[in-house]
């Protein structure tokens, strides 16, 4: 009876652990957020003393045209960095889908990108679009160009270029393990049919990889909405 | 890179989140900022969600039909 008992409980003790870090480290602070958002807090303030003053503070922020603002650009960032990185990162897997000498090589040297910490990654490339020093400018300078002011005019453009360049990566290696994994029976009846390189692409590799696609543009998307070292740094 | 500027031309939400505690001092305002941001993200995720078990039933339907045809 009691070892029935103990059976019965033993998917509830493996999920213990998981369950107890989750409760306390993801489901407490959500908690306490959603609690201190409907209330003036200030940080000298403990919780319990400040007041309730409903949806007022959700209201401000919709009307307040600062957040509206910023808003508006963490979407148009997400989107401008998700289409991007998804056009550059097909290309670049529908490439890189055949037998190269030295592939191995390649693709470690292709994921160095994702490998260093996105502070890093902003501090590299302030200092590569520095408008006097920076390497960017010098090299245009040299080859006879204008120098463009990188952070100041086109500062959003520069972020979303230094995200592109750390995350097409991510996007390649995920497409790239798709790719090589599609069906080689379709890939072969097309060859037989005689499809051209292109048809091939448009009609069978596309649609069969469209649900990685699906899957890893919503990632990063939603990774791309919370970015924040990248420019802070 | 830019630490949000020049004006707000960067200024992403959760710069503006981490930003703004330590400027304006109003920990209820900071909050239902995360609280809209994490609102977009649930949108989307349920969206992911929702586009997958889409793709599976379609997937299953085409499968019977063809089982069905055959």
């Amino acid at each position: 009876m009691k070892a029935q008992n103990l059976n019965r409980m033993t998917p509830y003790v493996f999920m213990a652990p998981a369950t107890i870090i989750m409760g306390l480290a993801l489901l407490y602070p959500l908690a306490y957020m959603i609690y201190g958002s409907f209330r003036a807090w200030d940080p000298s303030q403990n919780i319990s003393e400040t007041e309730f003053v409903g949806l007022k503070n959700y209201i401000t922020l919709f009307f307040d045209p600062a957040f509206r603002e910023s808003l508006s650009v963490t979407l148009t960032f997400a989107f401008a960095v998700v289409t991007a990185e998804l056009a550059i990162g097909v290309g670049l897997a529908l490439l890189l889908d055949r037998n190269i000498r030295g592939m191995s090589v390649l693709r470690t040297l292709f994921i160095l990108p994702m490998m260093i910490a996105p502070v890093v990654v902003g501090l590299m490339w302030r200092y590569m679009y520095h408008p006097t020093v920076g390497t960017i400018n010098k090299t245009l300078k040299s080859m006879g160009f204008e120098s463009v002011d990188w952070l100041g005019q086109h500062a959003l453009l520069s972020v979303i270029i230094a995200d592109i360049w750390q995350w097409t990566p991510a996007i390649v290696t995920l497409l790239l393990a798709a790719l090589q994994s599609l069906p080689r029976s379709a890939l072969e009846a097309a060859k037989i049919d005689g499809a051209t390189g292109w048809q091939q692409i448009r009609y069978i590799k596309l649609p069969l990889m469209m649900p990685v696609l699906i899957v890893t543009g919503l990632l990063r998307l939603i990774d791309a909405l919370k970015v924040l070292e990248l420019i802070w740094s | 890179m830019t630490e949000g500027g020049p004006g707000l031309s960067t200024e992403i939400i959760a710069l503006r989140i981490s930003g703004t505690v330590t400027e304006f001092r109003e920990l209820g305002i900071e909050a239902a900022m995360s609280n809209y941001l994490l609102l977009l993200l649930l949108i989307l995720t349920l969206g992911m969600f929702a586009i997958t078990r889409l793709q599976e039933t379609r997937a299953t339907r085409q499968a019977r039909q063809i089982q069905e045809e055959g």
